[in-house]
């Protein structure tokens, strides 16, 4: 039983709370705090269905718009030196609260950036009327032993009809370069700096492997599988298009635990 | 053509904005003591909520999301303002010297808030979010970072410390 003065401390802090004037409140609310952010078109949201066997849970949202630009013109498979203020134009595009970017990755007029924390990664991808974030979470601070990579991934679509894959993580100690080897046998060579990598391509081709290099030469590592869609899932409210991710915050190391993330196109909004 | 995607999936944030603002603020204001502060710091969290809401909106608990966001902001603001000015915020106790002076012989609900009005940030975060917020220790343990422990411990010692310049308010454990 609570004594008298937890009581009073109740009575007076509630009595303080009181006097705030209303007009806060009235202009808090006028806000709009959605992220400013081009929303041409729009796309997905992927709902986590759940991570087997992975320490961390990890579920990933994206939103990506598209413009006048179909089909990710332009894009490269090698990283393509930025063009001047592409940088800052994604910078901009990816909000002016994440900081600074971990890794920035250009590839042709489009360039993609990781912002993260311990626990928390937002991927901003923009350039050529396309604008895309996502975000992510893990239950636990990821490290990652030397030589070896995270294997995290996500693929989306729009309604426009256009596609992506991403992949992306952190890296261990001494790794130099890492080149995505896809299903369809082709290549994708990452960006590889402070810690991270990333690399995406349009399209829902999947990332098969990655070889990892390292002072001691390269080597191979297999990203998960990537399970055939199940029945579609969406948040209620919600519009969706098709997505996946996989990986949950572990290394190559740690298992081939996929989280398969999967939306439809069903539902209504305003 | 209605707009699709994260639109639909932002709606139900205005939703969560206008059930949780009020809350948002009040705490807010009742951790910093000062309303302007307060305001600013309730529409950074809510950028930043709104910025991760297509993750937040799953969460079991996207109000303690909000929350937890707030309070690290508040705390963050209040750690740069006191070292700018020198001072430290340590364990809950609450001001020696001329602040503790003043303390003594507060009979009225009016001198209690004066009392806490001269708490840290942060010692006035742990009494607001358990008695204010109703926060179980382990939920204001979760929303500070620290231990529940180190929570129940900040309380009692925050509650002894105002008990005792509180004398008159009689507490029932000595009225006998």
């Amino acid at each position: 039983m609570p004594d008298q003065l937890e009581q009073s401390l109740r009575d007076a802090l509630s009595q303080r709370a009181a006097q705030l004037d209303p007009n806060s409140i009235a202009r808090l609310s006028a806000i709009d705090y959605r992220p400013r952010r081009r929303r041409v078109g729009v796309v997905s949201v992927v709902s986590a269905l759940g991570v087997a066997g992975a320490a961390a849970a990890l579920t990933a949202v994206f939103a990506l718009s598209s413009g006048a630009a179909p089909a990710f013109a332009g894009w490269q498979a090698t990283p393509t030196s930025p063009a001047p203020g592409q940088l800052a134009h994604a910078a901009q595009a990816c909000g002016q609260d994440l900081g600074s970017p971990l890794i920035t990755d250009s590839r042709g007029p489009y360039t993609a950036s990781i912002y993260a924390d311990s626990t928390t990664r937002d991927v901003c991808l923009s350039g050529n009327g396309v604008s895309m974030s996502s975000s992510s979470t893990s239950g636990a601070p990821v490290s990652v032993a030397a030589g070896q990579i995270e294997l995290d991934g996500d693929g989306t679509r729009d309604s426009a009809g256009n596609v992506l894959t991403l992949v992306d993580g952190r890296t261990g100690a001494g790794v130099t370069a890492v080149t995505i080897e896809r299903s369809d046998g082709s290549s994708v060579q990452a960006t590889v700096a402070n810690g991270w990598y990333l690399a995406w391509w349009p399209g829902t081709v999947a990332a098969t492997n990655a070889e990892v290099t390292t002072a001691s030469g390269p080597s191979t590592v297999a990203f998960p599988s990537t399970p055939a869609l199940p029945a579609p899932r969406c948040p209620s409210g919600a519009h969706c298009a098709a997505g996946y991710s996989f990986g949950g915050g572990g290394t190559h190391s740690a298992g081939q635990s996929t989280t398969l993330v999967h939306s439809s196109s069903a539902g209504s909004s305003r | 053509m209605a707009h699709r995607g994260l639109y639909g999936v932002m709606d139900d944030f205005d939703e969560f904005v206008a059930g949780n603002l009020e809350q948002l603020l009040k705490t807010a204001y009742l951790i910093t003591w000062d309303a302007g502060e307060a305001e600013d710091l309730v529409q950074e969290c809510l950028v930043k909520v709104a910025r991760r809401w297509p993750r937040v909106r799953g969460m079991a608990q996207p109000r303690a999301y909000a929350r937890r966001i707030l309070v690290n902001l508040v705390l963050d603001d209040a750690g740069g303002r006191a070292r700018r000015r020198g001072e430290l915020d340590g364990a809950l106790v609450v001001a020696d010297g001329p602040a503790r002076d003043l303390l003594v012989g507060l009979e009225t609900r009016a001198e209690l808030l004066d009392a806490l009005a001269r708490l840290t940030p942060r010692q006035r975060a742990v009494l607001v979010l358990r008695y204010f917020n109703d926060l179980t220790e382990a939920q204001t343990a979760e929303v500070l970072g620290c231990s529940p422990g180190t929570v129940k411990s900040s309380a009692s010692r925050g509650l002894a410390r105002l008990r005792e310049v509180l004398a008159p308010i009689p507490n029932p454990t000595r009225e006998l």
